[in-house]
């Protein structure tokens, strides 16, 4: 599609459909009139009741940690000059997932704070990363290599962290597959902030992030300070990803489809891959929630079990792509 | 504009690449840097770019020193053409360009405006759509050079803007270059790594060697084939061609005797 504006509306009304389906079918079947009786005040029947507590929360939560993810990836894409970054690759979402999970395993009480841990872990692992494959320029190659050692590093910490603390896996196993089942309201409320500064950060620094997609020399020669540029715009992504870890757990590979989906549908300037990428993640990330509701009902499957499905054949598809083009 | 140099000094990694070079480039015209490998073509020009700092020593447009003014305010002055720029793959053609208008911020129509202009002058209006990864070489520089016009400078940088480029794609960006600083007035200062290249249209030739300049001045006084000797180590022929323009061919038999 060569019109921007009709596939971001085309792909908008798509994800909308999706999660209009996702709320009404799953264990219980809504009617049509149950779906729209949810936006309707003190309609309490059983049905709205569950489709207004249990899923609706759910399926923004879904949208909105889909969405981060996918914004996390283009700008992680755009600064790294990598096809392949992505925050669950090169380690981000694994630091977010351990800090995360240190906060909920040893700090109960305060997991209303989940987004600021998340936050703290993903700068973290960002930073090692960053360091890690520094060497007079970001190349390519090892970063991708440094970001599978960081991300090995926090995920061995964090099987450590579930095996020493068996008595208390009860959430916690989803939290790592990534999920948004039994949130409320009231993680919608917590995380909201995050989602906001997020996607209004991506938003103002797109022009940015189309410069520093450039090399360093030439984007310093169009007037902007790199290093800080590009400090800004990890910490940003490092954010879109913890926010959407807090509420979702490790959902895989959102953040490394997305981007590629917006850019096969011909969005190339950051100005139009982070709304499309954003709204391509919100549905890969809705459609993995619906199907775990649905595929095996009356059982629930985590939405992270379908995304990392899918997203495992999609980096395989991008290797061997990348391949037949070199080759 | 006027571009100038003083007692100008550059340390990379620890080592001074560049050592008190005090120069003006004359305004409005065409100055070549001559040089061998490693002598600091490159380092000379990003820094007058401003994009490398500098240890000693002043660069100054118009008499102002670049240390006083912004980022972007030395990016409305001044755009530079590296020697092997990176842009991603898929990005179009006016993409790469539209992003020369980033120091200026502002309207689209004006931005559209300025694209189309740099893509005419360069001659790349009919692959203004086109990806990066599909041109050649020489279509590659000169989408890269109309990413530099659209950022609307009066002072041009290029370094090594012939390499890798055929006869025919050098010739073709010669005779645009020519065009350019005629139509917009540039002042053009392009580091040369073939010698022959650009010599005739050049009026002034620096020479370079080790960081220090040997020689700035006219053509006919620079391009000797003692200068060019002591810049290469092996000599050279120097003529006017047929059409009175200065060419200078490396002897490369030097290198077999």
């Amino acid at each position: 599609m060569k019109n921007f504006p009709t596939t971001l509306g085309v792909t908008t009304a798509l994800t909308g459909l999706c999660a209009v389906l996702a709320l009404k079918s799953g264990v219980v079947d809504a009617s049509w009139s149950e779906v729209w009786r949810v936006f309707v005040p003190n309609d309490e029947s059983f049905t709205v009741f569950i489709l207004r507590h249990v899923r609706l929360p759910r399926i923004l939560l879904a949208l909105l940690a889909g969405a981060a993810l996918g914004v996390s990836g283009v700008i992680l894409q755009k600064v790294l000059h990598n096809d392949l970054a992505a925050p669950e690759i090169i380690g981000i979402s694994s630091g977010a997932g351990c800090a995360g999970m240190l906060l909920i395993f040893f700090l109960p009480e305060y997991t209303a704070m989940l987004g600021a841990a998340a936050f703290a872990g993903a700068l973290l692992a960002a930073a090692l990363v960053y360091l890690a494959a520094w060497k007079r320029g970001l190349d390519p190659a090892r970063l991708v290599l440094a970001g599978v050692a960081v991300s090995t590093l926090f995920s061995a910490f964090t099987a450590t962290l579930m095996m020493l603390n068996a008595g208390k896996l009860i959430g916690v196993f989803e939290f790592s597959l990534g999920g948004v089942a039994g949130k409320s309201f009231t993680e919608v409320g917590h995380s909201l902030p995050f989602f906001a500064v997020s996607f209004l950060g991506a938003g103002l620094m797109a022009r940015r992030l189309e410069i520093l997609s450039l090399d360093d020399s030439s984007a310093a020669s169009l007037g902007i300070r790199v290093e800080s540029a590009r400090l800004t715009a990890l910490a940003l992504a490092a954010l879109a990803a913890a926010s959407a870890v807090s509420v979702a757990g490790l959902l895989g590979f959102v953040g490394l489809m997305a981007p590629h989906i917006a850019r096969a549908l011909g969005a190339v300037s950051a100005g139009k891959q982070l709304p499309l990428a954003a709204v391509t993640g919100a549905l890969l990330t809705v459609l993995g929630e619906w199907l775990g509701r649905i595929a095996a009902a009356p059982h629930e499957l985590p939405a992270g079990v379908f995304l990392s499905a899918a997203g495992a054949a999609f980096f395989l598809f991008l290797l061997l792509r990348n391949r037949r083009e070199e080759g | 504009m006027k571009l100038s140099t003083e007692h100008l000094a550059v340390r990379l990694s620890g080592r001074e690449i560049i050592h008190d070079v005090s120069v003006e480039f004359p305004e409005e015209r065409v100055t070549l840097i001559l040089g061998g490998n490693g002598s600091g073509k490159s380092t000379l020009l990003r820094a007058l770019a401003g994009i490398l700092p500098v240890s000693g020593g002043e660069v100054r447009f118009d008499g102002i020193p670049l240390s006083g003014m912004s980022r972007k305010e030395i990016a409305r002055k001044c755009a530079i053409l590296l020697q092997d720029p990176y842009a991603p793959p898929e990005m179009s053609v006016a993409e790469l360009a539209a992003l020369g208008r980033f120091p200026h911020g502002g309207r689209r129509a004006r931005t559209r405006e300025a694209v189309r202009q740099a893509l005419a002058e360069t001659g790349l209006a009919a692959l203004a759509d086109r990806r990066i990864d599909t041109l050649s070489g020489g279509e590659r520089r000169k989408a890269f050079l109309a990413r530099a016009l659209a950022q609307e400078t009066e002072l041009l940088l290029l370094d090594e803007p012939e390499a890798a480029l055929d006869a025919a794609a050098r010739n073709e960006l010669l005779l645009t270059l020519r065009k350019l600083r005629r139509t917009r007035r540039l002042t053009v200062v392009m580091a040369v790594h073939d010698l022959d290249f650009a010599l005739g249209a050049a009026d002034m030739v620096c020479g370079l060697k080790a960081g220090a300049f040997r020689f700035a001045a006219p053509p006919r006084e620079a391009a000797t084939p003692e200068n060019l000797r002591d810049l290469y180590g092996i000599g050279s022929t120097v003529f006017s061609d047929r059409h009175g323009r200065m060419r200078a061919i490396p002897d490369y038999s030097d290198c077999n005797s």
